[in-house]
């Protein structure tokens, strides 16, 4: 395992595309959620010609226990940014043939797939790590530090969502083999599942994988308009978001086992 | 006895339409240095593709070292497959790490210069590999293959890519690594090179195994000389050697007749020898039988 990991840092460290990704991500976050406080949403008046009124978003986003749920929220949206670098450090193995290299100098096809699997949970946890960081500054800065850890579950729960999004990530970066294709393709089908997500009245289409990894943490909007619970408790939902984890892994797996590279 | 390093039984591969391997059995035994050759689309690659783990069989197996397929296995091999393979955004050095990496070697930085300056390529240890010309990549990749001192080399077409310079040298580190007791599995187009490094070698067309067989019975029988001769009376120079039992026709070629005679015969002692019986010859040389043209003849 840790010769993997190593192995794997090799070929990182000089990766410019992923350092300069991570970058603009360590940026945006929180610069996006600085800038919603300056949002005002129109609110209609009970008088025709009475000025417009406005409001800002409520406090709490800014302040513990709730920080972390939204700053995870907004989040977990550019972590589609990240999950490119997945995609593009997958297929660059492909196209470089360094794969088939890695393979011939005597690396099993199992450890090929833990090994790339290892990157996503390493970059799962920085991202997550660095989104609990951005939080708890927020916290800090407007209000108690006192109950600074409240809340602070949905952290962890958001590595677990930020891990299916980046596996998901890797099971099409090894399914198309093309970066182009499978960026898109990506973007294309978080973006669709996200939004049936939110518009979708069947209750089944909570299952779904996507929408399932997206729900993993509450989105605020759901909650401010009045949606409907989930019908399983958190825990439930955890252990099916692990499994879907697994068999998206598992094929993965597959697909890179009977292929001739 | 000799150790089996690598035994293939059965081993085949076929693509949608095309049988690209069919059915190969043959034995590499440790110390040899094992030609693999054929036209172009005889199936060498993709059956080194196959034994090193990177491209799956129809049907067979193989087993390296008497281990089976166990991926452990290659990590005691040395191989460049088709084309040099590294990562352009990496150096040379940091390239090589990641082969010593996996292949488990110690003394990382010793191994990487030491193959480095056995290659060439020293002075360009922190470059890119992008910025490397083909023959840089080609010696990088033979660099790779001997990270780590492996038992065994697998070289597929390993002087692909490189000047004349750089041929004779990897020639001649090849065949220095043969002599010091390694094996070594070459697959190769240039039958000049292989006549010169190999001991042995088997002979593929359209994805079956032809013949195996050790250079020195393909070039020819060393027990006799052979001389090329030409005159304007062939048929008087038939009925000559096929009275004679001492000469006999080796083959024709080209309008001339290669001979066959006792190990030792001198060129002079065969002008003398037809001059006598009053034939004159306008054309006499001795004669090597060459790989190309046992080659030639076994694939057509």
């Amino acid at each position: 395992m840790k010769k993997l990991i190593t192995l794997e840092w090799m070929k990182l460290r000089r990766l410019n595309t992923m350092k300069v990704i991570l970058l603009v991500y360590a940026a945006v976050v929180p610069l996006m959620y600085w800038a919603l406080s300056y949002i005002q949403i129109p609110i209609p008046t009970p008088i025709p010609d009475a000025s417009p009124a406005f409001i800002g978003l409520p406090d709490s986003i800014f302040q513990f226990p709730d920080v972390y749920n939204y700053v995870a929220w907004v989040a977990s949206f550019f972590n589609l940014m990240v999950g490119v670098i997945i995609i593009v450090f997958t297929t660059n193995e492909l196209k470089y043939k360094t794969q088939r290299q890695n393979v011939i100098d005597g690396l099993s096809k199992v450890e090929i797939i833990l090994a790339k699997f290892l990157v996503v949970v390493f970059l799962a946890l920085a991202v997550s790590l660095y989104t609990f960081l951005v939080s708890f500054i927020f916290g800090a800065l407007n209000g108690s530090v006192g109950d600074m850890f409240d809340g602070v579950e949905i952290i962890g729960v958001y590595f677990i969502s930020t891990i299916g999004y980046f596996v998901f990530a890797f099971f099409f970066a090894n399914l198309v083999r093309l970066p182009a294709l499978a960026i898109v393709l990506y973007l294309v089908s978080t973006t669709v599942e996200g939004i049936v997500g939110l518009v979708a009245t069947s209750t089944y289409v909570q299952f779904f994988p996507l929408t399932m990894f997206s729900n993993l943490v509450p989105s605020p909007i759901s909650k401010l308009m009045g949606a409907p619970d989930f019908m399983w408790g958190q825990g439930g939902r955890v252990a099916l978001v692990l499994l879907y984890i697994s068999i998206l892994v598992f094929i993965s797996y597959r697909v890179i086992k009977r292929r001739d590279i | 006895m000799a150790e089996t390093v690598l035994e293939i039984k059965g081993l085949s591969k076929k693509y949608k339409k095309v049988q690209a391997v069919s059915n190969l059995s043959m034995k590499v035994e440790k110390q040899m240095i094992f030609g693999l050759l054929g036209p172009n689309g005889s199936g060498k690659t993709t059956s080194l593709g196959m034994v090193m783990g990177v491209i799956r069989p129809t049907e067979g197996e193989f087993s390296w070292f008497g281990n089976g397929q166990a991926d452990e296995n290659r990590k005691r091999i040395g191989a460049l497959l088709e084309t040099p393979n590294f990562y352009p955004y990496l150096t040379a050095v940091q390239n090589l790490e990641i082969s010593a990496k996996i292949k488990g070697i110690e003394n990382v930085a010793q191994e990487i210069e030491k193959v480095l300056k056995a290659v060439d390529l020293w002075e360009r240890k922190d470059s890119k590999f992008k910025t490397f010309s083909l023959g840089m990549k080609q010696r990088l990749a033979i660099g790779e293959t001997l990270l780590g001192d492996p038992e065994l080399l697998v070289l597929d077409e390993p002087t692909n890519g490189l000047d004349p310079q750089g041929i004779a040298e990897i020639r001649e580190l090849i065949i220095e690594i043969g002599k010091s007791g390694k094996t070594i599995i070459i697959a190769s187009h240039i039958l000049d090179e292989i006549q010169k490094i190999c001991t042995h070698c088997a002979i593929l067309k359209k994805g079956k195994l032809l013949q195996v067989s050790t250079i020195d019975e393909l070039i020819g029988n060393q027990d006799v000389s052979l001389v090329k001769v030409q005159t304007e009376n062939m048929d008087k120079l038939k009925a000559i050697i096929e009275s004679d039992d001492a000469i006999s026709i080796y083959k024709v070629d080209n309008g001339a007749l290669i001979l066959s005679c006792k190990s030792g015969t001198k060129s002079s002692e065969i002008n003398q020898y037809f001059f006598d019986k009053g034939i004159v010859l306008n054309g006499l040389d001795t004669f090597q039988e060459t790989l190309e043209n046992q080659f030639l003849e076994i694939v057509k």
